[in-house]
């Protein structure tokens, strides 16, 4: 096997070293820096301009459509803030605010709870390991347009297994209208987002343990700590950066979930599960109102860029 | 530029929807020519003779696909037979999520050129839409007149912005052997309504399942306006802005139906849009308002429930028999390319050659919007007499937003279902005036904003 020999610097021949630098003024450790941003660049700009084209420029336009009162085949003029106030005046908009904050945080938190359980247990078995995690993550993989059909059938009012086993338990008697009165709707849409988003904690926080020094656990060992005492005190402390990513990205995509409710009641019953996505999908396009709709869907945005503020600086902290 | 497609307004009587389904396993163009076979007498005629010529154009037409599959291949056969005699290369496009598509080809300014409408939606799109104004007149006067909904659905500010195609005749399913056990008969009034649903009820028999859920908006839209209008209350005035739904007849409304969710199942402000057919052909339920659809799967998926069943009318409230009928209208978009052969196919596709099998196949699902068909021997209300109670159900019936005009407003009120919501609040608990001014409220939103 022949290796290739390094290209020789011309430290031998000043003259040629002279030629050299005169003809890239940059000399070779700036050449390679030159060629890296390039090949940088080259592999970048498919990116960016995937993300300008399909995010960016989306979100000008929603952003200026808000301002305007364009519907379906009538380009609008501009309104000002007419479309926000008009929304914050409308009662199925305030309704569907406060929808959107409770399905996010009790959907977020729960989820993360889980996770943390759902990560200690797996972390804790000895045997079919893959199997376990295989299974934990079913519920993130099949397709929720699939999954939420079975949802469907669990949530029927009288004969679902959810009904016959609370019946079963002497809990209640009776039928339960789990998609047909307001509270329990927002329980049931809440309980399959958990159900489903659980496993994506699970498996990142499984993830985060698995990088954790053993000898600081045996270290704790040493020392007399409980499992408890291990856990909150060296395992949680290591994982508090990954938690606090995830969170903040489950967050964001749970507060801008559409398809299990849009799937599961279509916002009802009495509006008691419309998000703002659903919200401003039924504005926009089923009624036409794009500015309408898009007000709908830009009211948050203020908040969402600031979890997004956050969730970037704990990225950058967490580099460092 | 006009053309002349034979017309048969007279079918053979043994035109018979089995005849229709036989001629199904035809399939693609051969099943259009045997339908245009099936048209009539004058089989001589061509369903597309033609006086103009769209050769080598294109069109574009996104249609409903039906919950009845006999009816997507026949239009799709028929499409295309017109396609192929006319030398049109034409896509054919049939979406359950059509709303959507057609919103989206709207905003861009292409995509299609002919796109099937829903109840007012063509108040939604007026300015996208092209004038029909002479293809509406002319079928008027080749099938003797319109149902008078036709020109509430489809004339904006005078302008005929769509071809009012079909309306979807409802009727309310029952179990009639199941209200032989009981011993009662279909009721007539809303009153009668609910004494046999109180009677199934306390027999233990399968309640009444009258969907009233915003997962089902369609059903149970049918249900709330109709129940609303026929005890006297409305939405809105006449003028089309001044909300209206506070009022003693919509709190009678509200009250008859507490009363009736009572006596019914508990899944009725959960049912999405199939969820009381389901309901239905499994026999939890002995009573809900629907199309055609449960009666046609029932009779292949659900025998004995095929059996059993029959149809009753909308009840009658205090204010007489008031009806929302479901709309389904074509529209030419503006930036159609080739308006006149977009013409030439929606009346081609309005032919009685091509409109009977399609409506004898569903059973009266798309009946058309012309008063002459009610006593053609080949409807199926005439041939079927458990069908009778669907028969010309258009006449006298009324969009969201009566006794004011459809509207922009009237849409957008009926897309956000106050009604709807109003009437399944009572039935999950909510008073009656919190119901109607959360109601009122919502709908002041739509039409006084």
């Amino acid at each position: 096997m022949t290796t290739a020999s390094a290209p020789s610097l011309p430290l031998d021949d000043p003259a040629a070293s002279v030629r050299q630098r005169r003809a890239s003024p940059l000399g070779p450790t700036g050449r390679r820096r030159a060629s890296e941003t390039t090949v940088g660049l080259a592999m970048l700009t498919p990116m960016v301009i995937v993300v300008l084209g399909l995010v960016g420029y989306p979100l000008v336009l929603s952003i200026w459509f808000g301002f305007t009162d364009t519907a379906i085949g009538e380009s609008g003029e501009f309104i000002g803030l007419d479309n926000y106030i008009a929304n914050w005046n409308d009662p199925i908009f305030r309704r569907t605010l406060w929808n959107t904050f409770n399905y996010t945080v009790t959907a977020v938190v729960a989820k993360l709870v889980l996770g943390i359980v759902m990560a200690v247990l797996l972390a804790e078995l000895r045997s079919f390991q893959r199997l376990w995690r295989g299974l934990f993550l079913m519920p993130w993989v099949v397709p929720s347009s699939l999954s939420v059909l079975g949802w469907v059938w669990m949530f029927d009012a009288q004969f679902s297994i959810l009904t016959w086993l609370i019946n079963s338990l002497g809990l209640y008697d009776g039928s339960i209208r789990w998609l047909g009165q307001p509270g329990l709707a927002m329980a049931a849409v809440q309980t399959v987002n958990i159900w489903r988003g659980a496993p994506f904690f699970g498996i990142m926080i499984l993830a985060g343990m698995k990088t954790l020094p053993r000898d600081l656990l045996e270290a704790a060992t040493v020392d007399g700590a409980s499992a408890w005492q291990k856990f909150r005190h060296v395992t949680l402390p290591h994982l508090r950066p990954l938690l606090y990513v995830v969170t903040l990205f489950s967050f964001v995509q749970t507060m801008a979930d559409f398809q299990i409710v849009w799937l599961l009641t279509k916002g009802g019953p009495q509006n008691s599960t419309h998000l703002i996505a659903t919200l401003s999908f039924r504005n926009a396009i089923q009624t036409g109102a794009i500015g309408r709709g898009a007000a709908v869907s830009l009211f948050l945005f203020p908040f969402l860029l600031l979890i997004l503020a956050l969730q970037i600086r704990s990225l950058r902290r967490t580099d460092r | 530029m006009t053309k002349k497609h034979p017309s048969n307004l007279i079918l053979p009587d043994a035109m018979s929807r089995r005849r229709a389904l036989g001629v199904l396993g035809m399939g693609g163009v051969g099943l259009g020519l045997a339908l245009a076979g099936c048209g009539g007498d004058d089989d001589s005629a061509s369903a597309s003779a033609v006086d103009g010529d769209f050769t080598g154009l294109g069109q574009s037409i996104i249609l409903r696909q039906s919950f009845i599959a006999q009816q997507n291949t026949l239009r799709e056969g028929q499409a295309k037979l017109w396609a192929q005699e006319n030398g049109v290369d034409l896509d054919f496009t049939l979406g359950s999520n059509w709303r959507e598509l057609i919103a989206a080809i709207v905003a861009d300014g292409t995509g299609a050129d002919i796109g099937e409408l829903f109840n007012n939606q063509a108040f939604i799109y007026e300015n996208s839409l092209a004038d029909v104004g002479d293809l509406v007149e002319e079928l008027g006067e080749q099938y003797d007149g319109w149902y008078d909904l036709a020109a509430e659905s489809a004339q904006v500010d005078g302008v005929w912005r769509a071809v009012p195609w079909a309306y979807t005749a409802q009727a309310i399913n029952y179990r009639e052997d199941i209200f032989t056990e009981a011993g009662v008969e279909a009721p007539a009034t809303y009153d009668e309504l609910l004494e046999v649903s109180t009677k199934l009820f306390e027999q233990g028999l399968p309640p009444a399942g009258m969907s009233m859920s915003q997962t089902g908006p369609n059903d149970s839209a049918n249900m709330a306006y109709s129940m609303l209008w026929s005890f006297g209350g409305a939405e809105v005035e006449e003028d089309g802005t001044t909300v209206a739904i506070n009022s003693d007849a919509t709190r009678a409304a509200l009250e008859y139906f507490q009363k009736l969710a009572a006596v019914s199942t508990p899944n009725i402000t959960a049912f999405d849009e199939g969820g009381n057919n389901r309901a239905f052909l499994a026999g939890e339920i002995s009573m809900t308002q629907n199309a055609t659809s449960v009666y046609f799967t029932a009779e292949t998926d659900a025998p004995d429930v095929f059996a059993g069943m029959n149809h009753f009318p909308y009840p009658e409230g205090p204010a007489g028999r008031q009806e929302f009928i479901q709309m389904n209208l074509l529209g030419i978009f503006e930036f159609a390319e080739n308006k006149e052969a977009s013409k030439d196919l929606i009346r081609y596709l309005l032919q009685p050659e091509n409109m009977d099998p399609v409506v004898q196949v569903g059973l009266s699902f798309y009946t058309p919007m012309f008063p002459s068909y009610e006593d053609r021997a080949n409807m199926p209300w005439n041939v079927d007499p458990k069908l009778g109670a669907l028969k010309g159900t258009a006449n006298g019936g009324h969009l969201p937003g009566w006794p004011g005009p459809a509207s922009r407003a009237s849409a957008t009120a009926y897309e956000q279902q106050s009604v709807v919501n109003m009437f399944a609040a009572v039935a999950t608990g909510d008073g009656i005036d919190s119901a109607i001014s959360r109601a009122e409220a919502e709908l002041k939103t739509a039409y006084e904003a």
